[in-house]
């Protein structure tokens, strides 16, 4: 599971904005919109995490139940794949 | 083919077209200077105009130019800028703006006016300026202004206006930015946005198809 190639990414009044091109730009229209958990999530993808490592890494850095995070985490994956930005 | 030279959001660009009639479109912006840039665009069937105007909005990011599709008016020297989906009204809003307010009033641009967030001249303020690409009802002229503020639109029955974050309502800000061709710009574009959003008040004006809209806009963008 991994975040496709193409996104061209730049912080716009402290959110993270990604616009796709090139291969990204096939199967994804318009602009993604990360917050900043949404952001360390799309860079654990990035980097080739799979979720439940992201999810410990995070809870490691946040004071909060890795369960909860795991939750946090996955639904955030399903929404990139959902809109296709995400490649099995 | 015919080739001339523009100045176009502060920039001289030496334009060639397959289409020799598009040079007077572009006869208010004419200029003497050395060209920064050299620009081709071979299309020469009806598309001519937008693939000139995507050639020239991808080239004028590259000197910090941003197209922002919106009307852009002036009020005693200041700018605003109405942004909305298309149909909405940010046209028909502007409008009463010049209804109400008369000469106090002048269109920088109807449609797709040229955004300097990072200045112009020397001015680090954030700019708009004018473009040949004027709207369906040609309003606009060669000139340019700093910006107070940008209004995104939606049509309400009761008329409001609000100062918002413009983090806020940055899903309608993007939709009316222009994408150029290629990573590099793309980011560039997105810094420029950036740039632009911290230099000026953003509100959102709900609006219905009253003119004394254009009062209440005016009060809370220009009132103290």
């Amino acid at each position: 599971m991994k975040i496709k190639p193409g996104f061209v990414l730049r912080e716009v009044m402290g959110d993270m904005v990604a616009v796709p091109t090139g291969e990204a730009a096939k199967t994804f229209h318009g602009m993604v919109r990360l917050n900043k958990t949404a952001y360390e999530i799309w860079q654990g993808l990035e980097a080739g995490k799979d979720l439940s490592q992201i999810a410990s890494d995070m809870a490691a850095v946040y004071d909060a139940a890795p369960e909860k995070i795991e939750v946090d985490v996955k639904s955030v994956a399903e929404q990139l794949q959902q809109a296709g930005i995400i490649e099995e | 083919m015919k080739t001339f030279c523009v100045k176009l959001a502060g920039v001289p660009l030496e334009i060639t077209t397959a289409k020799d009639s598009l040079q007077d479109y572009f006869a208010d912006y004419f200029t003497d200077e050395e060209p920064l840039a050299r620009l081709t665009s071979l299309a020469d069937d009806r598309n001519a105009i937008l693939d000139i105007h995507r050639v020239v909005s991808d080239a004028l990011i590259d000197f910090d130019a941003l197209l922002f599709h919106s009307s852009a008016i002036m009020y005693h020297g200041e700018a605003v800028l109405f942004a909305a989906p298309s149909g909405t009204g940010k046209s028909t809003h502007a409008a009463y703006w010049k209804e109400l307010f008369g000469d106090e009033v002048t269109y920088v641009n109807d449609d797709k006016p040229f955004l300097r967030p990072l200045g112009i001249d020397g001015d680090s303020r954030p700019y708009v300026c004018g473009s040949p690409w004027r709207g369906k009802h040609r309003l606009g002229a060669n000139i340019s202004a700093p910006i107070r503020a940008l209004c995104i639109i939606s049509r309400a029955d009761k008329p409001h206006i609000s100062e918002v974050p413009a983090l806020s309502v940055l899903p309608e800000i993007m939709y009316q930015v222009y994408v150029p061709d290629g990573p590099e710009r793309i980011g560039r574009a997105l810094e420029l946005l950036n740039a632009l959003l911290s230099g000026i008040k953003v509100y959102k004006l709900e609006c219905n198809l009253d003119s004394s809209c254009a009062k209440l806009a005016q009060d809370a963008i220009f009132g103290e």
